[in-house]
């Protein structure tokens, strides 16, 4: 596999920093082109329209890989990672296999690391390609998030996202570089973001970001939500990627819990130190998976695993600290996502489900200049951080 | 004195309002847009604007951003005018021309809202198209509705599945004033439930926007929601909320200039330029000209003839052709919901040009409405339309390979090899790349479909993108750029495309298009679709003379080739002067009076539901939907011997499915939103607790793999439940038995203990539903090993149990198959073991995949595959079905709350045919 070129799908920002971790660990890695219109094309071609959005769009750009003149089948390799359910999303390298195969492209391999070990054997890479991994996927989070929160009040139109740009830039070169670094790119990232002037920071209505992962820190798969909430007057916070691998390291204590297996055990909770530790050390923080587990427990039982309970928890956990609107993010279909907002019946909180199929609506547009009006009432009518129910 | 002028431009109509000083209205009009809502609006500016003396424009609407005015949110829009107007208003009902809202209002204020989000169904364009269908103006059929005393149900899910329901309630010659109060009632339903999602409906609710106007649309809200007669409250200007609503907004929000005169000429903004992206290349013109068809000259003297008929939704075809099967005369008529009037009319026609000279040897009938009128007319032979259309094309092109055929309501598409079908597709539930969505668009759009909507296309250099996905979808596409502003040219271009794309994505999938292929259909007289088809599929594609009546010649081959008696049943062209019998339905010539073979599925019902009931304990609700359609042997046992009486909900009838609509708190798939129907039920036969577990997998069948899930929707029935049902007493304990009996055990254990029994009472119980789950499931085995030894064709139904049984879920489909002398086989009947796999981590799938590997390696076996429309699950499990049923041709169907006996009959007849050629 080491001749082999891995393309990884351009999920989100974090990407690029995953493939810089896999060419430090000697990996040749490069993160597929933006997805576009020939990317839903491609992919509408192969699929039934029935799976979910993201399925498409990663087959699409499978697809627009390997139909790029250039493209070398004997020397190329796709990632997709897998889960063992219960949605949808450990079926897709499967069928992505069947479809690669059925077009010709039997000796393409798509490495797929699984979640069951929390990603533990990741393609056979071991611990030092995980930390690298982890620290890019953490220092992006901290970007993301610090974007999100300057941008909305930036006094120079385009600052942050120019700072934004380049960090990101920055981080993949710490993550890929020999000597490292990456501890004091995102101290000076830090420093730069809060250096830039201001205008009466922090006083817009705060709208949270959950939902399906896929979609929700991608803007070119997500109707860029982010930007068209800050053009309506607010700022954001997105559930981070970080999350995810919070809860399937508790997962994984658990499981090797439920069967007596001590090493598992050790392992998962040995990593998971570790990766706290890590994170403490970058300068980000989170409420850990528990305490969103707990959160969303008058809700839903733990026993109902996925994203669903972690957008239920971490909504709550918004909410409490001055949330005064949660957008949810999800494939058209999407099934944790459609018991999301059922469940989002019974919170009190302007709340809008957004679910994507790929077609430009004027619908949303519409639904989130109304949900903005009422994030803006809400905001008055709870001035202060409110108790949690 | 200053004036306002409020603007809401919608898709289909401008409103305009002047408020003055003191809130009079001085000035309103409502104009259509016709496609073109920018200049409409610029018109009526102009004109209000030459006339008034205007110190601020506001607007609103989806096309409310085309001016450079104090832009209102139209949510926001009709929430501040009637949160002033009427204080009072607790719910607001909005339906405009393509848009729905329902406002919650607490204190005059927005409290909560929704929108119809990617479905437009339940909108006033539904309606219009619908009216117009009927040929009734929009007051006629607004009075009309009124008149109704039993009206029929419509599917009112999605606007194309209402409409085909309408069709079919048409042919079987339901009147139209209980058709029209049917789609009252389905748009009603439809808002309530999709639109409401299980919001709180309080009084006093007020209805606005242009449909409001529709008393039948009032009556059906009433009576959805529960009201009195007159209780739904209208504004005096009921379609003006929004034009209203946006002044005071601004004015409230102090967002108009301080001056007391505009210049009305700053407000008017260039039309923003599009997304290059979005566009496809143009369509170019297609090199030949079609030959326009010639019919043969007809002969002197008696003519000996065959005649086909083909009856569809939208057109009905009539053909006659000679001995030699040239064709001798064809008629094109519309069937406009009167097929019965359709074809005497076209015989008529017939008998008037050649009636007297003519013998007919035999006559057959084809399409939705075959059944009826081959009885009608003394059919020798009545054929499914697939068949029909594939025998139309050989008869053209014999070595033809594929046949796209588009027509009104239908789209197919047909594989062939050596002149035998050897796959086929229908359009499945929903109705987008067929010919009433393209015409539909054109007059939206002020077009006339025939001549000049090529034309245009042709004209267009940069066709916009219109997606590609279900009508609704394109629909709003289109309106999205319409109210930006393109160009017409490109938009008809783009719908070309758009028909084609998504006849090719969703109908043709990934079948295997061929290199001699021939469109049929009335839409393939239209050259932009055919350029269209030839700019995506790089291929040539031929139309056939008589392109618009191919299966009507079929159906007349087919009854010249299956000719079997000296005279035709053929009843003459007079139609007038024959009575109509009623006779048991033929099913493709075969008759139903053959003996049945046995019912498996109601024996399976028997064997799973019946169970001793034990009178006296509290009542324990057990809903029959979902899993327990497997376990309820299991759940009836544990629960009586524990001291309970248990009550099952009734089987699913069509008024607990929309009670089951009407209170569902999600889009989830629709046996999820049955299980509301049954929990209401339950409640209703007086249960004091409902047992709604949080089941998260299945016993794995090898005691290696945990990973034996269902999927998330079962998972999470509690959680829908309680989102949309208030019942105090619903017990929902997570259980987990892909973890083992120990655990399971474990897990019963502690939830025997919250119903206050101790560990050995429980245990017991556990014992004694474990024994009789064994015996069902041994019962069932059993009968099935004796139905395979007898190794007759039969089909296998390798769907979920619940999607196999549910009268609901199952539109009858085994029922269906034993009337056409056809044995169905529920997938547990079959001995086919179930391997769990990291791959495959669904317990349904792991069972469907082992029901689809055992069908293939039976020679007399083939298999219909029951899914349902947003069956996550399925979605992917599909792709690995068709992976393993690779020796014979099987059946997939989609189901959903639409349900047509018509189209179904159809697609098993078909299925049959093919396999049976297979």
């Amino acid at each position: 596999m080491a001749a082999r070129l891995v393309y990884i799908p351009r999920m989100c920002d974090h990407a690029e920093t995953l493939a810089a971790a896999l060419r430090r660990c000697g990996v040749p890695a490069e993160v597929l082109p933006p997805t576009d219109e020939k990317t839903l094309e491609l992919g509408r071609k192969y699929t039934s329209g029935k799976e979910c959005h993201p399925f498409t769009v990663t087959t699409g750009d499978f697809l627009k890989k390997i139909t790029e003149p250039g493209f070398d089948p004997q020397r190329s390799a796709f990632l997709m990672p897998t889960a063992s359910g219960p949605c949808r999303f450990g079926q897709y390298h499967q069928t992505q296999r069947i479809i690669l195969d059925r077009l010709g492209y039997r000796d393409v391999p798509i490495f797929s690391p699984d979640v069951r070990d929390s990603y533990g054997r990741s393609m056979g890479l071991g611990l030092k390609f995980r930390r690298l991994a982890w620290r890019g996927i953490v220092a992006v989070d901290l970007l993301n998030e610090l974007a999100a929160a300057i941008r909305p009040d930036e006094k120079t139109s385009g600052a942050a996202d120019k700072l934004h740009a380049y960090y990101l830039a920055m981080i993949s070169k710490a993550i890929e570089a020999k000597n490292g670094g990456i501890f004091k790119t995102v101290k000076e990232m830090k420093r730069d973001f809060f250096a830039l002037p201001r205008l009466n920071p922090g006083h817009k209505p705060l709208i949270g970001i959950v939902g399906e992962i896929f979609l929700r820190c991608n803007p070119a798969c997500n109707a860029d939500i982010v930007r068209k909430v800050e053009k309506l007057g607010g700022r954001t916070y997105t559930a981070p990627i970080s999350e995810w691998f919070y809860y399937t390291n508790l997962g994984y204590i658990y499981e090797s819990w439920l069967r007596r297996s001590p090493q598992g055990f050790a392992r998962a909770l040995l990593a998971d130190l570790i990766q706290r530790w890590d994170e403490r050390r970058l300068g980000h923080r989170q409420p850990s998976a528990l305490k969103l587990i707990r959160l969303a427990s008058p809700y839903l039982h733990h026993t109902f695993k996925g994203e669903a309970i972690l957008s239920i928890g971490k909504a709550l956990d918004l909410i409490e600290n001055g949330a005064a609107g949660i957008i949810n993010i999800m494939p058209f279909t999407c099934m944790p996502g459609t018991v999301v907002s059922a469940i989002a019946k019974q919170i009190e909180i302007p709340w809008l489900d957004v679910s994507i199929d790929g077609t430009e609506g004027v619908n949303l547009e519409i639904r989130l200049e109304a949900f903005m009006h009422q994030a803006a009432s809400y905001k008055k009518s709870v001035p202060r951080a409110r108790e949690r129910k | 004195m200053r004036n306002y002028l409020g603007i809401d431009i919608g898709s289909v109509s401008v409103k305009v309002v002047v408020i003055g000083e003191n809130f009079e209205i001085l000035e309103k009009r409502c104009v259509r847009t016709k496609g073109n809502p920018a200049a409409v609006a610029r018109e009526l500016v102009e004109n209000i604007g030459a006339r008034f003396a205007l110190a601020g424009v506001a607007s609103t609407g989806s096309g409310g951003k085309l001016l450079k005015a104090e832009f209102v949110n139209e949510i926001v829009a009709q929430s501040t005018a009637v949160g002033k107007l009427y204080p009072h208003i607790k719910t607001v009902i909005e339906i405009g021309g393509e848009d729905s809202k329902l406002l919650i209002m607490e204190k005059g204020k927005l409290k909560d809202f929704a929108a119809n989000s990617v479905c437009a169904a339940g909108t006033g364009s539904f309606l219009d198209q619908q009216a117009t269908r009927l040929g009734l103006s929009i007051e006629e059929f607004s009075r009309l509705a009124l008149r109704s005393k039993r009206p029929p149900r419509i599917a009112g899910r999605c606007t194309v599945f209402a409409k085909s329901d309408m069709i079919h309630l048409q042919q079987k010659g339901t009147p139209d004033y209980d058709i029209v109060a049917g789609l009252c009632l389905a748009v009603a339903r439809n808002f309530i439930g999709n639109v409401g999602r299980g919001k709180k409906i309080e009084k006093p609710v007020a209805f606005h926007g242009g449909v409001a106007a529709n008393v039948g649309m009032v009556k059906a809200f009433e009576c959805v929601i529960g009201l009195a007669d007159g209780e739904v409250f209208i504004p005096e200007h009921f379609a003006l909320m929004g034009a209203i609503g946006a002044v005071i907004s601004c004015l409230e929000n102090d967002r108009f200039a301080r001056g007391d005169k505009i210049n009305i000429k700053e407000i008017f903004i260039a039309q923003s330029k599009e997304n290059k992206s979005r566009f496809h290349s143009p369509l170019g013109r297609r090199g030949s000209e079609e030959s326009s068809p010639g019919l043969n000259m007809l002969p002197a003297g008696n003519i000996r003839a065959y005649l086909g008929i083909d009856v569809g939704s939208v057109s009905t075809n009539l053909a006659l052709l000679d001995e030699n099967k040239n064709v001798l005369v064809r008629k094109y008529l519309a069937t406009a919901g009167r097929p019965i009037e359709a074809v005497k009319r076209g015989l008529l026609e017939i008998k008037d040009e050649i009636g007297g000279r003519v013998e007919v040897l035999g006559a057959g009938t084809t399409g939705s409405g075959r059944h009826m009128i081959g009885d009608l007319v003394g059919a020798d032979i009545v054929k499914n339309e697939i068949t029909a259309q594939a025998e139309g094309a050989l008869h053209f092109e014999p070595a033809v390979d594929t046949i796209f055929e588009i027509g009104g309501q239908d789209s197919k598409y047909i594989a062939l090899e050596k002149g035998a079908v050897v796959d086929f597709a229908m359009n499945k539930v929903c109705a987008a790349g067929t010919g009433s969505f393209l015409e539909e668009q054109a007059e939206k759009l002020g077009l006339n479909i025939r001549r000049e909507f090529a034309e245009f296309a042709f004209a267009s250099s940069s066709p916009c993108g219109s997606g590609d996905r279900c009508t609704v979808f394109m629909e709003s596409e289109l309106n999205h750029h319409l109210s930006r502003g393109a160009p017409q040219a490109d938009l008809v271009a783009g719908l070309a495309y758009s028909i084609v794309n998504n006849y090719l994505n969703r109908v043709v999938e990934n079948r295997r298009v061929g290199e001699n292929i021939l469109f049929q259909g009335g839409v393939a007289g239209n050259r932009a679709v055919v350029a269209a088809f030839e700019k995506i599929t790089g291929k040539r594609i031929t139309v056939p003379p008589f392109h618009d009546v191919t299966g009507a010649i079929g159906a007349a081959l087919i009854a010249r080739r299956e000719r079997n008696r000296a005279k035709s049943k053929f009843k003459g062209f007079d139609l007038n002067k024959v009575t109509v019998e009623s006779e048991a339905p033929v099913f493709d010539g075969k008759s139903a009076a053959a003996a049945k073979p046995p019912d498996l599925f109601a024996e399976r019902d028997e064997i799973i539901f019946s169970y001793k009931k034990i009178s006296g304990g509290k009542k324990i609700g057990l809903p029959r939907a979902l899993l327990f359609y497997e376990n309820f042997p299991f759940w009836s046992a544990f629960f009586s011997a524990l001291g309970f009486e248990v009550v099952l909900s009734d089987a699913s009838t069509p008024e607990l499915a929309r009670a089951a609509i009407e209170n569902k708190a999600a889009e989830a798939c629709f046996p999820i939103t049955l299980s509301y129907g049954h929990v209401r039920d339950l409640a209703a036969k007086g249960a004091d607790l409902i047992f709604l577990p949080s089941v998260i997998g299945q016993p794995a069948p090898s005691s290696e793999s945990a990973e034996n899930f269902n999927c998330p929707f079962i998972q999470a029935l509690p959680y829908f439940i309680k989102a949309g049902f208030n019942h105090d007493n619903i017990l929902s304990p997570p259980l987990e038995p892909q973890r083992g009996k120990a655990f399971f055990e474990k897990q019963l254990i502690n939830f025997g203990r919250g119903l206050g029994k101790n560990k050995k009472e429980t245990q017991d119980a556990i014992r004694q539903a474990q024994e009789k789950l064994r015996e069902a499931e041994q019962r069932i085995k059993a009968r099935g090993r004796e139905v395979l030894k007898q190794n007759v064709p039969a089909l296998a139904i390798i769907s979920r149990s619940y999607n196999g049984s549910d009268p609901a879920l199952n539109l009858n489909i085994p029922q269906k198959l034993r009337e056409m002398g056809v044995l169905a086989i529920p997938a547990d009947y079959l001995p086919a073991e179930t391997e769990a796999t990291a791959a495959m981590y669904w317990s349904c799938g792991q069972k469907i995949l082992a029901a689809a590997k055992f069908v293939d390696r039976q020679p007399a076996l083939s298999a219909v595959y029951i899914t349902n429309f947003r069956c996550g699950p399925d979605s992917f499990i599909s792709h690995l079905v068709k992976e393993t049923i690779t020796a014979k041709p099987y059946l997939q169907i989609e189901v959903d709350e639409h349900s047509s006996d018509t189209g179904i009959i159809t697609r098993l007849e078909a299925f049959l045919e093919s396999w049976q050629r297979a």
